[in-house]
């Protein structure tokens, strides 16, 4: 399945005609490139398709994992230096397509806004997505600095009083990312 | 296929493995990593495929193959953890690392073409959507650190692996890309003086061993030469520099600066051996010859290597080890060091980190000593329980976006000024910065004349804006004593604090304030210039290291100006004897003899050691966790303390039968060698009987992170020297008078004029 998953990966990289199936694929991780494939060939006529895709996202329990406990460390950054084996352990059992939101959390989106970023426009719809990204408490700071980011390159006027609310948040790459958009806006 | 990054291979290997049996710290290195890999294997993975690249054995090679399985194995459950999803870039340097590693093992045949391609499609695709999105979360290009550095830097390196045959991966085409369009601007954006701003810990453990990687990428992917002494960008650092400030960041003794909230630390070692061989510059090899010690194991780039890389570039000829280590940069700071190193002094007044001063801490203008090899100041953070001295009701940070779902909270008031050496206005210690602007000005040194000099009252200006000067001058009299001269000056009287924080212990004195460290080494401090109240605080709990505790001084006047002159006079009380080798060596594999049973093991052991190193790493012996020294000979008629190895682990001592109390030293063993002394009772005796027990690390990984070291530099006799105290000290008509128990001193000095008069 492994192997299956990379060579489709590969496959939409180099040949955008697979996108719009990639895009709505049942693997996040396929649905991930096919945003990096739109990233790679902009167009306008992706909007529909990436609206879907934020749709299909909104459904996922993405940040809903609890504590989990390892049989070694204690999964902070210090795991990062060691090799396994090394089991992960749940307070109970879950279906295996939440665990995979888990895994996926904010990446999907992520790529979908700089796919927007580097198409520069959007819909009204997408556009209040974007705008609820950085309203929502719960959401990862790498999605609020690529909402941020995109909303600049997007230029519109409506986002700018949601872009000043993120300016003020402590966490450095969201409101630098304002920060920024909001130049390129008011410019 | 050839290992990426060496660029000869079979060169490489007649250099370490065919000269195995040669003497030099070169060889000395390559047995210590060969032995750790050798006898623990998966307990020392970072070390194991250079190993097998080496010697080519089979099951070192079969050995590093597993390594690489038992890595890939992990990946999956690393996605439920709060490190990968927030602090990706600590995952994504190692990850780049054992795709490299995954490639020098294929170079030998580790692997059966169907295996080697279901690893490396994991390796691409975990990097694909992990640490590619972690590199495009960093604002571009303003984000210049260690965590964009490891981003781009490991998605360069991944994806120029896996773009080539026999993978030709596309998704490795586009992180080559990505980390190559982001990775030059990220190293030239740094400062020109090669400090990143972050402190000595992610200096030294992540941009320092990132540069040789970078220039070594760089240069093969473009073809071009000479990077490693080129600016990468316009008016920003040339990679070369951020290994001198790596380098600099060294004190006599080898700890580094303290100047971030990791405090003191050991140094790595890679960055200083490419710098001695692509370079020449005698410092670094200056350092590797009298500073470095193997037995410290850090993460560089989250990977314990560092000796691994430290090997691979080693110098190939022999470099000038003799340098002057005074340095002076005009927008970090300057060190001042005596021609024999038996005194330092480091003045800094780079920037700190605006609001939240957590890594670059706000320290303009501090002064940090260091006498005889051993940290005079004291400089951090504080234990892990936290103490309340410099914690202030509104430096209290709430941070809920680095794990998930929880809000951490931590106080940032040891950041603060209060906290460092500085000058105090009005008794705010919770001093920090609210703006981006300029924090000093007028940087000056005149390393001839030993002097450092810089005017930080832009720090000050946000809160008092009627202080116009905010002057210190540090200079280095006669190679034997400091002078710090304070010219502070406002519109508005104030109440002025010269302060010092130290570590323990102080001991009495009829003027000034004068500590004694554990070493024996002191440091006396008076104000000679005008009449100023003298304080003195013993603080427990801060800094965690090396003491867990340090004292307070403070000078204090008040008025519209603040005119001091502090001489620093560091002294010793001691010297260092005869080392006592060839120790009695038993390994307690059951870990559980008591010191009955270790004499009689002992007894009939053959294996003599010097404990310079843990045993596995000074000769052939199994990796064992618990080790047993004797030893049993005449005692020099006035030897009052041994010297002991620093960084053991669970020791213990019995001199004569009787044991020792070692709990004095358990917070500063890790970081200074502990001089522990002699019983009274024992000085009439012809021998001593030295029974010691001692603990070593058994894998890269007994530090949890903050990094292992083992025992290292042997077992001393140490004597009593009469100090060299302060007598009297003036300064008269442009002359500074000082009289000690063994000389005058009469150094001319100047004082600053004042602005008014200038």
């Amino acid at each position: 399945m492994m192997q299956r998953r990379y060579m489709d990966m590969e496959a939409i990289l180099v040949d955008p005609h697979r996108i719009p199936a990639a895009a709505v694929h049942a693997d996040w991780r396929i649905r991930y490139a096919a945003a990096l494939a739109m990233a790679q060939h902009p167009a306008p006529h992706w909007i529909p398709l990436i609206q879907r895709m934020l749709h299909i996202e909104a459904e996922r329990p993405l940040y809903t994992q609890p504590v989990v406990r390892f049989s070694r460390g204690t999964g902070d950054t210090r795991m990062a230096e060691q090799i396994g084996p090394l089991e992960v352990w749940f307070d109970a059992e879950y279906p295996e397509d939440t665990r995979e939101a888990w895994r996926c959390r904010g990446r999907v989106r992520q790529a979908v806004l700089f796919a927007l970023a580097a198409i520069g426009t959007c819909s009204d719809e997408v556009r209040d997505m974007l705008h609820g990204f950085l309203c929502d408490p719960d959401e990862d700071f790498a999605v609020k600095a690529a909402t941020a980011r995109a909303l600049g390159m997007i230029g519109h006027p409506d986002s700018v009083p949601f872009l000043q609310m993120a300016v003020s948040y402590d966490e450095w790459c969201t409101s630098r990312e304002a920060q920024k958009a909001l130049q390129r806006i008011q410019q | 296929m050839h290992p990426l990054l060496i660029d000869d291979v079979a060169d490489l290997r007649a250099r370490i493995v065919g000269n195995e049996g040669q003497g030099g710290r070169q060889q000395e290195l390559w047995r210590l990593i060969r032995r750790s890999a050798q006898s623990a294997p998966f307990d020392y993975p970072w070390f194991t495929p250079f190993v097998a690249l080496m010697t080519r054995d089979p099951q070192d090679i079969a050995n590093a193959a597993e390594v690489i399985r038992r890595y890939v194995g992990k990946l999956d459950s690393m996605y439920f953890s709060t490190g990968l999803q927030f602090h990706f870039w600590c995952f994504a340097f190692p990850h780049a690392k054992w795709c490299l590693y995954f490639q020098w093992l294929c170079s030998v045949g580790a692997f059966e073409d169907a295996e080697a391609t279901a690893i490396a499609e994991q390796l691409i695709e975990y990097h694909f959507v992990n640490f590619l999105y972690g590199l495009r979360t960093k604002p571009e290009p303003e984000c210049v650190d260690n965590q964009a550095l490891s981003l781009a830097l490991s998605t360069t390196l991944v994806g120029y692996l896996f773009a080539q045959a026999p993978y030709h991966s596309q998704m490795a085409v586009i992180m080559r890309d990505e980390g190559l369009r982001r990775l030059p601007g990220i190293v030239g954006d740094m400062p020109a003086s090669g400090y990143s701003g972050e402190g000595s810990s992610y200096m030294d453990c992540v941009n320092g061993p990132a540069i040789p990687l970078v220039v070594e990428l760089l240069e093969r992917i473009t073809g071009e030469q000479g990077l490693l002494m080129r600016p990468l960008r316009a008016n920003g650092a040339c990679p070369y520099h951020v290994l001198k400030m790596v380098a600099r960041e060294w004190m006599p003794g080898g700890l580094l600066l303290p100047w971030d909230n990791y405090g003191y630390q050991f140094g790595v070692r890679a960055a200083l051996a490419y710098g001695a061989r692509h370079t020449g510059d005698p410092l670094f090899a200056d350092i590797l010859a009298h500073e470095c010690i193997w037995s410290y194991d850090i993460g560089t780039g989250w990977a314990y290597d560092d000796l691994v890389w430290t090997l691979i570039w080693w110098p190939d000829t022999a470099l000038p080890t003799q340098v002057s280590r005074s340095w002076f940069e005009p927008d970090v700071g300057g060190a001042l060091v005596s021609e024999h190193r038996h005194v330092y002094a480091m003045q800094m007044w780079d920037a700190a980190t605006p609001v939240v001063p957590t890594r670059a801490h706000v320290n303009p203008n501090a002064v940090v000593w260091n006498g005889y090899g051993v940290p005079l100041s004291a400089d951090g953070a504080p234990t892990a329980q936290g103490v309340p001295r410099f914690q202030f009701a509104d430096t209290v940070r709430q941070v809920n976006f680095l794990t998930m779902g929880q809000i951490d909270e931590y106080n940032y008031g040891d950041g603060c000024g209060g906290a460092h050496s500085i000058v105090l206005v009005d008794d705010w210690e919770g001093l920090r910065v609210f703006g981006d602007g300029a924090q000093y000005r007028a940087a000056t040194a005149d390393l001839a004349q030993l002097t450092v000099a810089c005017d930080v009252a832009p720090t000050y200006q946000e809160r008092w804006p009627d202080i116009v000067r905010m002057y210190r001058r540090t200079s280095l009299c006669a190679q034997r004593f400091f002078v710090v001269e304070d010219v502070c000056e406002a519109t508005e009287v104030h109440r002025w604090t010269t302060r010092f924080v130290l570590r323990p212990t102080f001991v009495p004195v009829s003027a000034g304030a004068k500590i004694m460290t554990p070493e024996g080494v002191t440091l006396h401090l008076i104000p000679v210039h005008r009449p100023a109240s003298v304080t003195t605080e013993a603080v427990s709990g801060h800094p965690a290291k090396p003491d867990g505790a340090c004292g307070v001084v403070d000078f204090v006047t008040t008025g519209r100006c603040h005119r001091q002159l502090t001489i620093a006079w560091v002294a010793t009380t001691r010297r260092i004897g005869a080392q006592i080798q060839q120790l009695v060596a038993a390994a307690d594999v059951s870990g559980n003899w008591d010191d009955v049973q270790a004499r009689h093991q002992l007894a009939t052991s053959t294996l003599r050691l010097d404990a310079q190193l843990p045993a596995h790493m000074e000769a052939d012996v199994a990796v064992t966790r618990r080790w047993w020294y004797q030893a049993q000979g005449r005692m020099p008629a006035d030897a009052r303390w041994l010297r002991l190895p620093v960084g053991m682990m669970q020791w213990a001592l019995w001199l004569n039968g009787e044991a020792v109390d070692v709990t004095p030293w358990a917070s500063s063993g890790e970081l200074i060698a502990p001089q522990v002394p002699i019983p009274g009772a024992l000085w009439q005796c012809d021998t001593l009987d030295i029974l010691l027990r001692v603990d070593v690390p058994v894998s890269h990984y007994e530090g949890g992170g903050d990094g292992t070291i083992g025992l290292n530099g042997g077992v001393w006799w140490v004597h009593p020297i009469a100090e060299e105290q302060l007598l009297e000290w003036q300064w008269a008509d442009d002359v500074l008078r000082v009289r000690s128990t063994e000389q005058w001193y009469a150094v001319p000095y100047r004082l600053t004029e004042e602005e008014g008069t200038r």
